[in-house]
């Protein structure tokens, strides 16, 4: 590669089109057509997955909170008045 | 339908606007995440990654700024990831510097190419990142420092030793 493609006096818009100029030679291979159609359905398929398994944590979450809370009243009655839940 | 547009409908459930988003802005995040990495398997499956979690969690982006610079902090946070847990095993860290893809051909081209690529990868992870940001997706230094989540100064200098790095990887002289 040309040493002389780093030396520019007067830097600015120049320089940069240089610098990019030796970079753009790592080029990337495209995805497009069938396969990017491809990997945004595999993506599509992920994300459904990783919402279905947000919401039952939070199904889960919701019924431990409710169990808490409920255990937290009965033991509160219990120890406020050692007779369980009040029979009205 | 406009970016934004498509960004609504997939807030309200649409599920081809979101398949839209992925597929405009797929190339750009994969080819952020395959410089970064040099590797395309794991490329392709950090790119997954980042679209899965950019859309889970979409109603973080307030339209601040362009939604492809959102999706590359996304990209740049699971690349820094990436590296943090490789670095914690033996040897993991340092996979992409000298992982030569199979070249079979050596036109003036592809060693042109993969000296760049060997550079690049050579790169400490932040000057990496300033150096792909600036010219390969044309971002300003203001959008680096917000995408890589540092401050103007150290975007610049990052980007400035980056390429004084560089220069000696690559063989120049001279200033940058």
């Amino acid at each position: 590669m040309s040493k002389e493609i780093w030396r520019d006096p007067d830097g600015g818009r120049e320089e940069y089109d240089r610098l990019k100029g030796i970079l753009m030679k790592y080029n990337v291979p495209e995805v497009q057509g069938k396969e990017l159609e491809g990997r945004a359905v595999s993506i599509m398929a992920n994300l459904t997955l990783v919402e279905a398994k947000s919401q039952w944590r939070q199904r889960v979450l919701g019924r431990l909170v409710t169990l808490l809370i409920f255990g937290a009243v009965i033991l509160a009655f219990y120890f406020l008045w050692g007779k369980g839940l009040p029979m009205w | 339908m406009e970016e934004l547009g498509l960004i609504k409908e997939a807030l309200s459930g649409d599920r081809n606007a979101a398949q839209a988003l992925v597929e405009t802005h797929y190339q750009l995040v994969f080819s952020f995440i395959l410089r970064m990495v040099a590797d395309t398997q794991l490329a392709l499956d950090l790119t997954q990654d980042v679209f899965v979690k950019a859309l889970a969690r979409l109603r973080t982006y307030r339209g601040k700024g362009k939604f492809s610079s959102w999706l590359l902090s996304i990209a740049a946070n699971r690349v820094r990831d990436h590296w943090r847990r490789a670095a914690r095993q033996p040897g993991g860290a340092n996979v992409d510097v000298f992982s030569l893809a199979g070249q079979d051909d050596f036109t003036q081209e592809s060693v042109e190419r993969e000296q760049v690529r060997l550079a690049l990868a050579q790169l400490s992870l932040p000057q990496r990142e300033a150096v792909i940001l600036r010219f390969y997706h044309d971002l300003s230094l203001a959008e680096i420092a917000q995408v890589t989540g540092a401050n103007l100064s150290t975007a610049k200098s990052r980007l400035r030793l980056g390429l004084i790095n560089l220069k000696e990887l690559l063989g120049g002289e001279g200033n940058v």
